[in-house]
């Protein structure tokens, strides 16, 4: 049940209604059953996958705060390791089997083929379970949480479980954290009008830059990259800058409608997107993209790994790392290892290129806290993650090679002659999906310096209400929806 | 606070509500079934039907109201829209009820052959999309259309949205009354050329589909709950129009036989057109435009056998001398001038054609800016017969425009330059014709600052009609006197 159709809207009716008439008490089962349908409507038997993590991760809480009422504190600390270590390796090996086995014995059976070893492995013939490398993370965070101390083991299994299986956040995030999330449950929520408003807002901005701008730039993006030795040139490039901003309008405006729909039920969930294309580095631009994942890797691998205490070599190892398991974490293709690695590589050269740039800047006298040079900062920075995408997007390693190379093809008439035009998109569209990704970026900048939605509510009916109805409108008119078009699925809820 | 969110929600609810459903009647397609259909329900309602028509397209060039007005005095609408199932009739019946009050019901049951759970999208569109949101439209959609489809139709924006782009000023300002004239009908005047390749001769039955059994008994109770007078037809046509159809009754023949049965033991009349084509002297050469379809000649002989059984057995008044209804009078003739229209744009002898268009009613602009006229006597002959006063040796390399009003010269100029007129036939309606063209050196008529497409080289020729208030036809004759358009 996508979040951008009239199915999931009946449902968050229903379950909106239901919520706030039942009492306090039961507030938590209702929101348990929803989740649970609301996952079992893709594939039943996916269920169990969810309940196994869940119980797994559950046990061991309760398992490490046994251990840590042991007064053997070595004897504590072992046994509080071993169940941390049941828990992750249980977990990630259900992750492991339904995403990455046939990746690996590919990968291991191409690398015994070089040295004329054949060996033949059974293929794993299950579709990847929905929104499972979120909810796994999800459900780990709550482990070390625990072994942290960071939060107390949840004794309630059925909190613990809406937890992990929470409808808003369950298919493509945000990732939260349980000690960010797992005392929510225990919150009262009450209607609230503004609240509820508020999150209506940011569902329905959510919707709008989904079904109007992301699905509208994912048409042109989609011609070019199936067939990508049919372009070149210009006709590659405003793909890939095409494809830069229809992950950027598909993801946030997911995480969006997750935020908002929680924010209607009364949770608070991290915001994934601070306006990434506005970072002025590449580091900058992982504290700003899919903050939830960075801020779980950060946490959960970066820091348990040493982080950048333990010299630099060892720090540009573990940014490697991260980043490598990063691109891994998004589909078991070389072509996500190498998104990844490629984000790790941008990150060391900068550290290893920072003298050298101080220096550039103190001969020349670069003034840096001026306009032109954060300007030029955040194109630099825009150019590489949008070269990154490439590899991202591509269906295969050959396919990006191809998509880099005709990249360099010099074809300036295309702009004019029309061709752009014949890529799925006609003038007509193709002048909406600009104006979409022109009004995405002036919201991004105008967010930085105030929450519009504070903003908004300020302003006299009349605009308040145009500005809701407007949006409504645009998206009954100019949305990529109905019949002639397949709904395009979130990216990110295909990891 | 729950109780103003509920207030607010429900205005705002409410507001979007009545937007969609602006928006619903500015992106549905506007064809001249919304046109008519418009017409009929919702804006024709003080206009009393004695007869209503409905069914597929085969009703749609089966009785003619304008020839039964003219002929009987009969008031007669035909709802009928192309590929209509008979579920969706049964509720375009209903709706037609609504705003009608005791017409005479005549329903053509061709579709009664349909093994098909839904109607095709295209057709059912094409009379669901052009009914207002009513309960009886929501039933019409639970019960014509499969399930996935039931928001599209109920908000046809979800279906067309994407015709933003194409949104023309027709679509924001759809004339509906420029046919209510034809009062629904429409036949074709071409020629179907082939003779009757079924036998509809059998005595034999066979079994309706489950579905369309269903919904004649529908109608047959409707008749009965409602007290209204109904009639079937099955209009000729040939019933191998269906053989081999996945979709279709293999045995059309028979089960017209048996809903002869069905129409019998409920005391309802089924003329079964089919069984009638000696007595219509019916030929599908000349009387049907295809397979399955009459043509205006075919029409017009069914028309006047069924405004003769009208008359003989439901005793219906003559309205032709009463005052209220001295509108169809005009209408009549408005729809004469659209069928004479048809045969002037069918037309391709030039001799023919002067005749056709020899009418005080027409105004006719004629130019050219070469040799085209001077080089053929037979057109200056033609020409001439309008009382053009040119020579040939005038009209080498010459620039000429003739203007006929009344079956009068009104204006005749040859220059060696280019000439240009603009006339204002209409409140709305200017006309501009030069010899010349901006881009191209040919002869150029602009209708209401657009210019009419085929330009070319030669004699241009367009008709312009007075009273139906068009350009009705635009032709060039080559060197050989050959009309193009």
């Amino acid at each position: 049940m996508q979040f951008t159709s009239l199915n999931f809207l009946m449902f968050f009716l229903i379950v909106c209604t239901l919520y706030f008439i039942i009492s306090f008490k039961f507030q938590w089962v209702w929101l348990l059953i929803c989740s649970y349908f609301f996952y079992m409507i893709v594939n039943p038997k996916y269920a169990i996958l969810i309940a196994t993590s869940t119980l797994i991760t559950y046990l061991s809480g309760l398992l490490i705060e046994n251990a840590n009422k042991l007064s053997n504190e070595k004897k504590s600390t072992r046994l509080k390791k071993l169940w941390v270590l049941a828990s992750f390796s249980s977990n990630l090996g259900i992750l492991f089997l339904f995403k990455y086995y046939n990746f690996f014995n590919d990968s291991l059976s191409r690398i015994l083929n070089l040295f004329s070893i054949s060996i033949h492995m059974p293929a794993f013939e299950y579709l990847l379970p929905l929104g499972i490398s979120f909810y796994t993370l999800q459900a780990l965070s709550y482990t070390i949480d625990v072994y942290r101390k960071d939060v107390v083991a949840e004794k309630n299994l059925g909190k613990y479980a809406l937890f992990v299986s929470f409808f808003p956040v369950v298919v493509a995030g945000p990732i939260e954290k349980s000690k960010n999330m797992l005392h929510q449950f225990n919150e009262k929520h009450v209607f609230n009008y503004d609240r509820v408003k508020n999150g209506l807002l940011l569902m329905l901005w959510g919707v709008m830059v989904k079904i109007v701008i992301a699905d509208r730039l994912a048409i042109l993006v989609n011609t070019v990259y199936k067939t990508p030795t049919n372009y070149k040139g210009f006709a590659t490039i405003i793909a890939t800058l095409f494809f830069t901003f229809q992950i950027y309008c598909d993801f946030m405006s997911y995480s969006n409608i997750a935020r908002g729909v929680a924010e209607v039920l009364g949770f608070k969930v991290t915001n994934n997107f601070h306006q990434p294309y506005l970072s002025r580095s590449i580091k900058e631009f992982w504290s700003r993209w899919h903050i939830s994942l960075t801020s779980w890797f950060k946490d959960y691998v970066y820091f348990p790994l040493g982080g950048n205490r333990r010299g630099k070599l060892i720090t540009y190892c573990n940014i490697m790392i991260i980043f490598l398991v990063s691109g891994l974490w998004h589909g078991a293709t070389s072509n996500f290892i190498i998104w990844g690695g490629l984000h790790g590589l941008y990150q060391i050269s900068a550290y290893l290129l920072k003298p050298f740039k101080l220096k550039i800047i103190k001969t020349f006298k670069i003034k840096t806290e001026i306009f032109s040079f954060r300007l030029l900062q955040v194109l630099i920075t825009f150019l590489l993650v949008n070269f990154a995408w490439i590899f991202f997007r591509a269906t295969s390693f050959l396919g990006a090679i191809t998509i880099i190379k005709n990249t360099f093809y010099f074809n300036p008439w295309v702009l004019l002659d029309g061709s752009l035009f014949k890529l799925g998109l006609d003038s007509l569209d193709f002048s909406v999906a600009i104006i979409g990704v022109v009004l995405v970026l002036t919201i991004d900048i105008m967010s930085r310096t105030r929450n519009l939605r504070v903003q908004l509510s300020k302003q006299n009916i009349m605009f308040r209400w145009g500005s809701y109805i407007s949006a409504v409108v645009v998206i009954l008119i100019l949305g990529m929806y109905g019949p002639g078009y397949s709904m395009q699925q979130f990216i990110y809820a295909q990891f | 606070m729950v109780k103003k969110a509920f207030v607010k929600g429900s205005i705002f609810i409410i507001i979007l509500f009545l937007i969609t459903v602006t928006l619903n009647s500015l992106f549905v397609i506007k064809t001249n079934h919304r046109a008519k259909l418009t017409e009929g329900l919702y804006t024709n309602t003080g206009d009393a039907f004695d007869v209503v028509l409905l069914g597929s397209s085969h009703m749609d060039a089966l009785i003619n109201p304008n020839t039964l007005w003219k002929q009987y005095g009969i008031t007669s609408f035909d709802f009928a829209t192309g590929g209509q199932p008979i579920d969706v009739t049964y509720y375009l019946l209903k709706e037609v009820l609504k705003n009608h009050k005791n017409p005479i019901v005549v329903v053509d049951l061709y579709y009664l052959g349909s093994t098909d759970k839904f109607g095709n999208e295209g057709y059912v569109r094409t009379a669901l999309d052009n009914i207002k949101l009513s309960l009886n439209k929501v039933d019409a959609i639970i019960n014509c259309t499969p399930r996935k489809q039931w928001l599209n139709y109920l908000f046809p924006i979800f279906k067309y949205h994407d015709r933003w782009k194409e949104l023309t000023q027709r679509d924001y300002n759809f004339d509906t009354s420029e046919i209510y004239y034809k009062k629904g009908f429409g036949a074709s005047h071409d020629l179907y050329g082939k003779e009757n390749t079924s036998n509809s001769s059998t005595t034999e039955m066979a079994n309706l589909p489950p579905k369309t059994e269903e919904y004649l008994n529908k109608i047959i109770d409707l008749s009965k709950k409602e007290g209204f007078k109904l009639i079937f037809t099955n209009a000729p046509h040939d019933y191998n129009q269906t053989s081999g159809s996945k979709v279709w009754t293999n045995q059309p023949a028979k089960m017209f036989n048996k809903v002869a049965e069905i129409s019998k033991n409920n005391n309802i009349p089924f003329i079964n057109y089919n069984k009638m084509i000696d007595e219509l002297d019916f030929n599908f050469k000349t009387d049907m435009v295809n397979i399955g379809h009459l043509n205006i000649n075919g029409s017009n002989k069914v028309t006047l056998n069924f405004g003769k059984y009208l008359i003989e057995n439901y005793g219906l008044v003559d309205h032709r001398n009463d005052e209220k209804y001295k509108n169809w009078n005009s209408d009549y003739i408005l729809n004469s001038h659209a069928e004479a229209a048809i045969d002037i744009t069918n037309e391709t002898d030039f001799k023919k054609y002067i005749a056709l268009i020899k009418n005080k009613d027409y105004l006719i602009v004629a130019s050219s800016n070469d040799e085209a006229i001077s080089e053929n006597i037979n057109l200056i002959e033609t020409l001439s017969q309008f009382g053009l006063k040119f020579e040939s040796k005038y009209y080498i390399k010459s620039n000429y425009l003739a203007i006929i009003n009344d079956n009068k010269v009104q204006t005749e100029m040859l220059s060696s330059s280019k000439l240009s007129k603009t006339l204002v036939l209409d409140k709305d309606i200017n006309l501009k014709v030069s010899t010349s063209s901006d881009d191209k050196n040919m002869p150029s008529t602009i209708l209401n600052g657009v210019e009419l497409l085929n330009k070319q080289n030669g004699t241009n020729i367009i008709v312009y009609d007075k009273l139906l208030k068009k350009v009705i036809d635009n032709i060039y004759l080559d060197s050989t006197n050959t009309i193009k358009r």
